[in-house]
């Protein structure tokens, strides 16, 4: 029997209800970028670290960016990680900053030889700093590139050089299977499983619009801003045996409904686990350690 | 210190490139078709993006300055910011720094001179909410510091000093009276200076309109640390008193930095 994890993505619209309700899940996961500051937010994080385990999720070291990673920004990392005692690091198969400029947005890179260099270079620059192995998210991409490799392809060199892990967001690999037309479930069987060491799920939106080209589907947007969708549940499911030791964060980034209906997305979680033969208890798996 | 690593490199062209688009500084990314298949028509995508989660920061960081112009004239100062001033920060809510200053150079809003003060007084909220925490003074321990002399008394990293020529204290409590409605703010331009103290109380920043005594007595307690031989105000007035309990009840009051 399996003992995982099933956390939400902590927002500060959930801080009061959190600390008020202490609810059922094990852990919690939060951008650090939104506490780098020396007040304001820590106040709550430090109360909800007493009660949970928290997971790093960065969304500013760009390791897709031509430049190096500032050694600053890496440092600012390692200092929460190390004041929260949290070592389960996680950043984006993206750019974000070019010089001083943070576009405080995923931005996509081609997948050739130049850009393999560059992401392993930076990878390795960021686990060195932090101390610890890193998981890197496959993104959500609306456009393409001329020259690219397959980004399945991408992904596992990146860990093989690096010893990178994955974050595996089943909603980005759905969104892209709809709006590129490819095989979802042959995307993450092409992916090395034992590299992946946390699932991701959340909400997306239909763009109002034009049809997709060659097909009868509407563009879909990476909103995190609605329930998991049915089809990503699916998805979910079909290939939950080939990642059961791995947390799993609902995330909600905006247009946040009551706790309570993200808790119910965490025990549908819970269900599909249950059902596939890995029973999680909250209790238990938050005295787990995620690194 | 970031380093470039090969000035030829296509990625760091196609980045370039691509930043210019977001920032509303060319109209097209990757001009030099580099890279990028540009027949996707999806790319306008990425720059709302970048648009959106700056409009939503600075119209949380700068309420009153968006209800006073509305969401149309917002969205079109965030567009010219972002390319004047893109987000420099890690910490996105930290963005907006230089609006305040850049709201003063914006010709078209000139017949609101006042408007950039209340968004420098809505960015002090900003900062001392993000302010460090310090260990404050317990009122008899204020008492010794004033008897020993104001440079062994400091404010609270939290806390901030405001004068403008304009009542923006009283444009900005109207906003926040006004905030859950639709009615439009009714302003007083003619009542003059207004001086505030911008602080943070139960892990939220709040405003404490100041007279100009007042004002200045708090001034110098700020540079009583850094000043060797400050000139002692008056601390006996009732005004003055007064506002020093408000003080020390909210904990504003630490020991001055070795």
């Amino acid at each position: 029997m399996a003992h995982e994890m099933i956390g939400l993505g902590l927002r500060p619209a959930y801080y009061d209800d959190v600390l008020a309700s202490t609810p059922p899940v094990s852990c919690f996961e939060i951008h650090p970028e939104n506490y780098y500051s020396a007040g304001g937010t820590h106040f709550w994080l430090e109360k909800i670290r007493s009660d949970y385990p928290l997971l790093l999720h960065s969304v500013s070291l760009s390791p897709g960016s031509a430049e190096c990673v500032p050694a600053e920004d890496i440092a600012r990392l390692k200092a929460l990680a190390d004041r929260y005692q949290s070592y389960h690091i996680s950043e984006h198969l993206a750019w974000s900053r070019l010089g001083q400029t943070y576009f405080h947005d995923l931005l996509p890179l081609p997948y050739t030889p130049e850009s393999l260099e560059t992401v392993c270079r930076n990878i390795q620059q960021i686990q060195e700093g932090v101390g610890v192995q890193i998981l890197l998210e496959n993104p959500t991409v609306y456009i393409r590139f001329q020259e690219s490799m397959p980004e399945t392809e991408f992904l596992t060199e990146i860990c093989r050089r690096t010893g990178c892990g994955l974050l595996l967001d089943i909603n980005n690999i759905y969104i892209n299977s709809i709006n590129h037309g490819l095989d979802a479930d042959a995307y993450i069987k092409a992916l090395p499983a034992e590299c992946v060491g946390e699932i991701h799920l959340a909400g997306h939106q239909r763009q109002d619009g034009e049809m997709l080209e060659g097909s009868d589907r509407r563009l879909l947007i990476d909103s995190h801003d609605a329930a998991v969708a049915s089809d990503v549940w699916s998805l979910y499911s079909r290939h939950i045996q080939c990642f059961p030791e791995c947390p799993v964060i609902i995330e909600r980034d905006s247009n946040f409904p009551p706790l309570d209906e993200l808790l119910a997305e965490a025990e549908i979680a819970r269900t599909i686990r249950a059902r596939a033969g890995y029973v999680d208890n909250p209790e238990t798996d938050k005295s787990r350690s995620c690194a | 210190m970031t380093k470039n690593h090969g000035a030829h490199s296509n990625l760091l062209k196609y980045q370039q490139s691509m930043a210019d688009y977001l920032l509303y500084k060319a109209d097209s990314a990757d001009k030099h078709n580099i890279l990028l298949d540009v027949s996707r028509p999806q790319l306008g995508i990425y720059r709302n993006n970048v648009r959106a989660v700056c409009y939503e920061t600075l119209a949380d960081n700068f309420e009153t300055v968006c209800r006073v112009v509305g969401e149309d004239c917002f969205t079109g100062m965030v567009v010219r910011f972002i390319a004047e001033r893109p987000p420099d920060l890690q910490q996105l809510s930290l963005y907006g720094k230089y609006f305040p200053t850049f709201i003063d150079n914006l010709p078209e809003l000139q017949h609101l001179p006042w408007l950039a003060d209340v968004a420098r007084l809505e960015w002090q909220m900003v900062e001392s909410f993000n302010a460090p925490s310090a260990v404050s003074l317990t009122a008899s321990q204020v008492a010794a510091g004033i008897e020993a002399g104001l440079d062994h008394l400091a404010l609270h990293p939290s806390c901030r000093l405001m004068s403008s020529p304009w009542p923006v204290v009283s444009v900005w409590q109207q906003h926040w009276h006004h905030r859950e409605d639709d009615s439009q703010v009714q302003l007083r331009l003619d009542t003059g200076a207004e001086y505030a103290l911008i602080f943070c109380y139960q892990q939220a920043a709040r405003i404490r309109a100041l007279s100009s005594d007042v004002y200045s007595v708090l001034q110098a307690i700020n540079r009583a640390a850094d000043v060797d031989s400050a000139e002692a105000p008056d601390l006996t007035r009732p005004d003055v008193i007064q506002v020093l309990a408000e003080l020390i009840a909210h904990g504003l009051f630490i020991r001055p930095l070795e």
